[in-house]
């Protein structure tokens, strides 16, 4: 492989500290401003490429800040099998990065060589449990290391679901030994979808599992709130986001932004606010 | 109560095919119906599609508009469903879509438009390939180069169009200068699209050295390939063609197909 860094050069440890998501039309700032960021993450599928100028672009921010690959095509809730050339597409990019996280939705996208490529809800039932289990298992086995599974936002649930989300997504950690990716604004935007106090979905998540915590904009559509992560992080989710320092502890934080994407600055403002969030629930808990 | 695999299979064609009824009773309504909840779904994943149209076929968007792209795009979803969990696999029969698509009928050059930037996606994110110097090829014994079969950098990709494509491509680029004229009757044209230092390249090679390139990149040997070349290009030189392909990092290293040779180092 071209301009291979040996994986020992990297940064590999995550603190506790503040990252963004990384996208294309940021990288060349990234790479000139050199922002004291603690992280960065990227979506895996965007370098599902087998060369060029992303992957390019990957390895030499790689080896300034320590990288997480966030999933959001590998369909961990399809009935049907998972794709093996999607998890072998993985795990070459877990190799050859080393990310200090990889990350997947709790969600389905796909079914019967079909994909709708969006983060789908699944009915919360033993069944859907189990195979979600099975296919974590399978996916944690195949990269021979821990992933995380982050809770969706949604805009509909299943009358037949028989377990409530938090506790399923508790269930499967538990289950699997996974981790937790906790999306708080999604915790957020599916409480007032769906009428639930949000902080019974905390109260419900193992503080031991959770390792990394995403914050995002949503956008309100009539009654709804729809996961846009296209506008700053609101001040009911930054409420929220305290109360989730204050049960889990200082735990790495992304902001995540994908539609109208701003400049690299306003993306680190949001990150310093996550960032003195950490550092006055720390002083909190000391 | 349906079994998960059901219950996917009947959502895909909701939002596929707007056959809600499979989900008749299966989503709580809770203040809003079921088809308002699933129309957001429908409408997240057609534009999810539709933008990666829209990042591969720039070209194509410029030459109809973003209405006409939009109501192609909403056919091609429907009839094309997405196939890949990588998005970036969506969309490789968009060409041969427009090709049949009606409103498209008064634009012939609109497929072959569509392929050339297929062809270019495909080269963006193709594999690395060290290139190869002319100091490699000096290590052979020049009685041995009529039967070397060269490996073409992952990225290359050819295409003939009875259309002037390359400069269709050119003048619909966002930097292009001046108005975006093209001459439809200036005729075909032979393609190379290869990626070099992390930049796509549409070049237009002569016939003899299309020809040349096409038997390379099918495995031939030098010395067929250069037969395939001189009958569209009586004076067609290799020696040059080879010079140039290589300082193009278009011909980037040596299939080992000579075990003879090998056995004589």
């Amino acid at each position: 492989m071209p301009n291979r860094t040996p994986s020992a050069c990297r940064p590999r440890t995550l603190s506790p500290r503040a990252g963004i998501g990384l996208r294309a039309p940021h990288y060349q700032d990234i790479l000139a401003q050199r922002p004291d960021i603690g992280w960065l993450e990227v979506h895996s599928e965007n370098y599902f490429g087998a060369g060029g100028q992303p992957l390019d672009y990957l390895e030499r921010i790689g080896r300034l800040y320590p990288l997480s690959l966030h999933g959001v095509g590998l369909s961990l809730g399809r009935a049907d099998a998972l794709e093996s050339e999607h998890l072998r597409r993985l795990k070459r990019l877990v190799t050859r990065f080393d990310p200090v996280l990889v990350s997947e939705h709790l969600s389905w996208g796909a079914i019967g060589g079909q994909h709708l490529n969006d983060l789908l809800p699944l009915p919360y039932t033993e069944e859907a449990l189990a195979l979600v289990c099975s296919h974590v298992r399978q996916t944690q086995d195949f990269l021979g290391r821990r992933i995380l599974i982050e809770n969706i936002s949604s805009y509909l649930q299943y009358t037949h679901s028989t377990i409530a989300e938090w506790d399923f997504v508790a269930a499967v950690a538990e289950m699997t030994g996974c981790g937790i990716l906790l999306d708080v604004n999604n915790i957020y935007v599916a409480a007032c979808n769906h009428g639930f106090d949000p902080q019974r979905y905390l109260a419900a998540i193992p503080v031991d599992a959770v390792e990394e915590i995403h914050l995002a904009g949503h956008t309100r559509y009539g009654d709804l709130l729809i996961d846009t992560h296209g506008a700053r992080i609101a001040p009911a989710v930054w409420v929220l986001y305290r109360e989730a320092l204050a049960r889990f502890g200082r735990i790495a934080t992304l902001i995540e932004w994908d539609t109208d994407l701003p400049t690299l600055a306003v993306l680190l403002a949001e990150a310093a606010l996550a960032a003195a969030e950490l550092e006055t629930s720390h002083a909190r808990a000391a | 109560m349906p079994a998960l695999r059901e219950l996917q299979a009947a959502f895909c064609a909701a939002m596929i095919a707007g056959d809600e009824l499979p989900l008749a009773g299966l989503l709580v309504e809770n203040g809003k119906p079921a088809t308002e909840r699933l129309a957001i779904y429908r409408n997240n994943i057609f534009h999810n599609l539709l933008a990666a149209l829209r990042d591969v076929y720039p070209v194509v968007e410029r030459l109809v508009g973003e209405e006409f792209f939009t109501a192609a795009g909403e056919r091609y979803i429907a009839t094309h469903p997405s196939a890949h969990g990588d998005i970036h696999c969506f969309g490789a029969f968009f060409g041969a879509f427009l090709d049949a698509f009606p409103p498209a009928r008064t634009l012939p050059y609109l497929g072959d438009t569509a392929r050339l930037e297929w062809l270019v996606h495909e080269a963006f994110h193709a594999a690395e390939h060290a290139p190869l110097s002319l100091a490699d090829l000096a290590a052979i014994p020049a009685d041995r180069h009529g039967e070397l079969a060269f490996i073409l950098h992952p990225s290359c990709r050819l295409l003939t169009s009875p259309f002037p494509l390359q400069r269709i491509w050119e003048v619909n680029q966002p930097d292009w200068p001046a108005e975006p004229a093209v001459d439809l009757a200036a005729g075909g044209v032979r393609l190379l699209v290869h990626r070099r230092d992390f930049v796509i390249r549409i070049e237009a090679p002569s016939g003899g050295e299309y020809a040349f390139l096409a038997a390379l990149a099918s495995g031939d040997a030098l010395a067929s390939a250069y037969e395939q070349a001189i009958e569209i290009e009586p004076d067609f030189d290799p020696g040059a063609s080879l010079q140039r392909q290589l300082a193009n990092k278009v011909l980037v290293g040596l299939r080992a197909t000579l075990p003879a040779m090998s056995a004589k180092r």
